[in-house]
């Protein structure tokens, strides 16, 4: 098909493995081996195989973001166009699961621009492709908008437009929308049809569910431990192979997975009931249900409605987790749960998240199982819960058995395949044998197996007499549970559209180039941070107050982000008072201390200092923004690109992490282990951080490398970073007051400084 | 149980560029770790305050909250710059997060990242045991201790001095050495940390 001399510009790529063969650095074994297979330019390709099957590597092989050598071993020969994946860096698009591992600048229009910057595209040329992209995909009146804002189908189709402006031959998809509810994916796939109807693309599509991509393709190939088992046209793969796909987790039409009955008996008596109930998120808006509701025991409820209607905010409301905005939650004989403490919590509800990594809390399996039963236990034995206790050891021990979990009681939670979390988070929540069981979306991204344990397990809770309670938009989970389904209403989606900052008045302070504020608050700072006396302190401070309001921030922000220095300096100063050096007439001395006339000028001076030098840091940041500060990083200071492109997207991800902290908070009160002392509850808290951030690091690295990111030749940077008059300015200003401060202090002769 | 790496390649000298991912996730740790200093900010002052009325000087014992960034990024990373890369965009974050000391929290970043990017140097960025770690966080407590005294506690008296130099040492020796060197054995047996050196080293499961 392909020479390989000319790249052909504009057609669709080519892509090809010869005998190739992946070990990652660390395995014994190779994830792909001697895999043969060629896809022609213009090929639709559905690739289809259980988890674990090496998927997932081959699209990044691709695309060229596997990584080098201290990577891992390849064998063979991996091409794009008859060339080398390294030489042909832009050929192929790779679009991810998660949007947060891809979506790397705050506003719309941005994000788009920041594939083709990374390649070095000229700034006319992308200023082209940015509204072309976002039409293309739907988004044209969301060119403004904050990324976050958008729906999950809206982040996917963005993250796609990123992908397109970068000009790809090749489109592959991993996953695309495992995490999208049914409006979502549909969304991204007719995005998707209208593409490849429209340009010339070679797709390839990693995804379990064969019904969702089946239209728009028109080969399926089949990988199985690392080789091609199947190879063909849709139909004849799906005939000859439907139920051999079906066995290893693929969602196959005609062959959907076994699962239990439906319950025969009827629903037992109410074990919770909720009325006009009214929920609010943290942070957000009531909703107003009026929400009417009785859990019976051996019923499972499923709340259903779009993205955004509320029904994490309702199950986390019924559940204890957050109080209602109006009416009660009540448990038949037990109360109000917005009010227990969090071993009460456990031992009535067992929660399930729908990442099972945000309430994994122990070191191995089976110490995880162990952790409400002997929470439970210790409550007990302080006399604080009224619950009836049970040993752990069996009850762990069958759980182990029932959950086939058993060869892996050693293993860490965070080791596990999807499937195998899935089925401990479940376990935990069982652990207690509670009476209602909740779970937030237990079945997205699953495969058509892991599918079917998890709703084995819930119909066995179910049978013995147990109730549950779910969030899900999944149609089969509902069907093969026999569910009551409680609909919630849509609600009008907050206006995520443009929402263009008014250009017209930006203050000062909005307008002042980063690395000027920087430089306007450090230098000044670092001549005070020299002086010891009380003169310098005052006037630098003396003259910031008169200065700032020219900044024009809202009194109310700044006086907000000001309050903890206005906290602390103080403390810092009552340090000094005791311990300062002494002189003059000593007013009180017990121990070390010595109040002094020394100490008490000291702590003076230590008060002013630091307000002089934190006051203005914060009045120059009142609203940090990481894009302005990467471009004027790069662009005004010229630091390296990698460098800063990777400090703006992990300040990006701090808003993730927030809302993973929340999470993490509440899972651990759900869990039973809420009740603990606060140092040891932030350290574990601190830890579970720290590994959601590596691992949502290294997803992120997988996306910006795929995005560009590191790509050799100089990067376009297509925000401006002005450095105007009034930079020079502002950071003259600050240097003059501390200047004058320090001159005011010599010519008083009250100048002391450390240096002395 | 899984024993050490591939018995295929043989890797005796270390590879010392910065992959994209060595980037993000070094980035990722300053700024999670500029988070926690900037919790600690709020609750230091009285969190250390019955050391202090114990003995002056002796609070600086947990002050090496504000190093551990510099010792476990160099752990994790193990690249050149890396120890010095994590101080100084965690005390950025805490400075742009509205820190008490402004942006004067780059000088302290550093030269508390200096201290433990020395040691490693010194090392050749080939040791990353329990000792190099103790002794980076000597380092970073090093320059904690040169710069508070200089700067912060210019005004108190030479047997503060002493004692709050000794405890800025402990400290970074304990809290940054020791703490960050069991965090990245924690982190490594959670699988967390599959594509770097330090966690193939420690790996929780062969097999899946």
């Amino acid at each position: 098909m392909q020479d390989a001399e000319p790249l052909p510009d504009g057609g669709a790529a080519s892509l090809a493995a010869h005998a190739w063969s992946w070990t990652p650095a660390g395995r014994a074994a190779p994830v792909l081996s001697d895999l043969d297979l060629t896809i022609e330019p213009g090929e639709r390709v559905l690739l289809l195989g259980a988890s674990g099957s090496g998927k997932s590597t081959l699209l990044q092989a691709w695309a060229g973001v596997l990584g080098g050598a201290d990577e891992g071993e390849q064998r063979g020969a991996l091409t794009v166009d008859g060339r080398d994946v390294s030489e042909v860096r832009g050929r192929v698009g790779l679009m991810l699961q998660h949007p947060d591992a891809q979506l790397v600048l705050a506003r719309a229009e941005h994000d788009v621009a920041f594939g083709p910057e990374n390649l070095g595209v000229e700034i006319d040329e992308i200023e082209a492709r940015v509204p072309e992209v976002l039409g293309a995909v739907g988004l044209a009146d969301h060119a403004g908008a904050d990324t976050r804002r958008l729906s999950g189908g809206q982040q996917q189709r963005l993250a796609l437009a990123g992908v397109l402006a970068m000009r790809p031959a090749a489109l592959l998809l991993d996953e695309p929308t495992a995490q999208l509810d049914p409006a979502g994916v549909r969304e991204v796939v007719a995005a998707v049809g209208d593409l490849i109807a429209n340009r010339a693309l070679t797709l390839v599509v990693v995804e379990h569910r064969v019904d969702v991509w089946a239209p728009l393709v028109d080969r399926i190939v089949v990988l199985d431990h690392g080789r091609v088992v199947a190879d063909g046209p849709v139909a004849d793969v799906l005939r000859e192979q439907g139920a051999a796909l079906a066995q290893r987790g693929v969602w196959v039409p005609g062959h959907g997975p076994e699962h239990p009955a439906t319950s025969r008996s009827a629903p037992g008596e109410v074990v919770m009931r909720a009325r006009n109930l009214a929920v609010q998120p943290v942070g957000g808006d009531v909703i107003e249900l009026a929400l009417d509701l009785d859990v019976r025991a051996g019923e499972v409820v499923a709340l259903t409605g779009p993205n955004g209607s509320g029904k994490s905010t309702v199950l986390l409301t019924l559940s204890g987790l957050l109080s209602p905005a109006a009416g009660v939650v009540e448990v038949s004989g037990a109360g109000h749960p917005e009010s227990w403490s969090s071993a009460e919590l456990a031992g009535h509800f067992g929660f399930v998240f729908q990442n099972p990594e945000h309430q994994f809390v122990a070191a191995t399996v089976r110490a995880e199982l162990e952790v409400g039963p002997s929470a439970l236990a210790r409550a007990a034995r302080r006399g604080s819960t009224p619950l009836p206790v049970n040993g752990a050891e069996p009850v762990v021990d069958a759980l182990l058995d029932r959950l086939r979990l058993r060869a892996l009681a050693a293993a860490s939670p965070f080791t596990l395949s999807g499937g195998e979390q899935r089925r401990l988070s479940v376990g935990t929540a069982l652990a207690l044998a509670p009476a209602l069981l909740l779970l937030d979306e237990p079945s997205a991204g699953h495969d058509a197996r892991t599918w079917a344990e998890l709703v084995a397990l819930l119909a066995e809770h179910r049978d013995a007499g147990g109730a549950v309670v779910m969030a899900t938009h999944d149609r089969e989970l509902i069907a093969a549970l026999g569910a009551r389904e409680v609909a919630l209403p849509d609600r009008i989606a907050a206006a995520a559209s443009s929402t263009e900052s008014s250009a017209a008045r930006v203050s000062l302070g909005e307008r002042i180039n980063p690395v000027a504020a920087i430089a306007a608050s450090l230098i000044p700072a670092l001549l005070l941070v020299t002086t010891l006396d009380v003169v310098s302190a005052a006037v630098a401070l003396g003259l910031q107050v008169l200065l700032i309001p020219f900044l024009g921030i809202p009194a109310r922000t700044l006086l907000r982000r000001i309050a903890p220095v206005l906290v602390a300096a103080p403390l810092a100063a009552t340090t000094i008072v005791l311990y300062g050096r002494a002189s003059g007439t000593v007013y009180a001395e017990f121990l070390l201390v010595r109040i002094s006339d020394g100490s008490l000028e000291l702590a003076l001076a230590t008060l002013l200092r630091i307000l002089a030098i934190g006051v203005p840091a914060i009045a120059l940041f009142a609203r940090p923004d990481a894009t302005r500060l990467g471009d004027a990083l790069g662009q005004n200071l010229r630091l390296p690109s990698r460098f800063v492109l990777g400090g703006v997207a992990a300040l990006r991800l701090l808003t993730v992490l927030r809302d993973d902290a929340r999470l993490l908070e509440r899972a651990r009160r759900a869990r039973g282990i809420g009740d603990r002392g606060r140092v040891r509850r932030g350290l574990g808290l601190v830890f579970s951080l720290l590994v959601l951030s590596i691992r949502r690091g290294s997803a992120l690295a997988i996306g910006m490398e795929a995005r560009g990111v590191g790509a050799p030749g100089p990067r376009t940077w297509t925000r401006p970073s002005p450095w105007r008059a009034s930079d020079t300015a502002v950071v003259a200003v600050a240097v003059a007051v501390s200047v004058i401060a320090v001159a005011a202090a010599v010519l008083t002769g009250e100048f002391t400084s450390v240096i002395s | 149980m899984a024993t050490s790496a591939s018995p295929s390649t043989v890797r005796s000298r270390p590879v010392l560029q910065w992959r994209v991912v060595d980037i993000v996730v070094a980035s990722v740790l300053g700024v999670a770790g500029g988070v926690v200093m900037t919790l600690w900010n709020l609750v230091y002052s009285p969190a250390t305050a019955p050391l202090e009325l114990a003995l002056p000087g002796l609070q600086a014992l947990l002050y090496a909250v504000w190093l551990f960034p510099a010792v476990l990024v160099g752990l994790v990373i193990r690249k050149p710059g890396a120890a010095l890369y994590g101080e100084l965009v965690a005390a950025a974050v805490s400075a742009l997060l509205g820190g008490v000391w402004g942006w004067t929290a780059l000088a302290w970043g550093i030269v508390q990242g200096l201290g433990a990017e020395l040691v490693f140097a010194i090392l050749l960025y080939r040791a990353w045991g329990l000792v190099p770690a103790i002794l980076a966080g000597l380092g970073a407590g090093a320059g904690m201790a040169l710069m508070d005294l200089t700067f912060y506690y210019a005004g108190s008296r030479p047997e503060f001095m002493a004692v709050y130099a000794t405890s800025a040492l402990i400290s970074g020796a304990v809290i940054a050495g020791l703490g960050s060197w069991l965090l990245v054995r924690g982190l490594a047996r959670t699988g967390a940390l599959s594509r770097f050196a330090a966690g193939r080293e420690l790996r929780p499961r062969a097999e899946s």
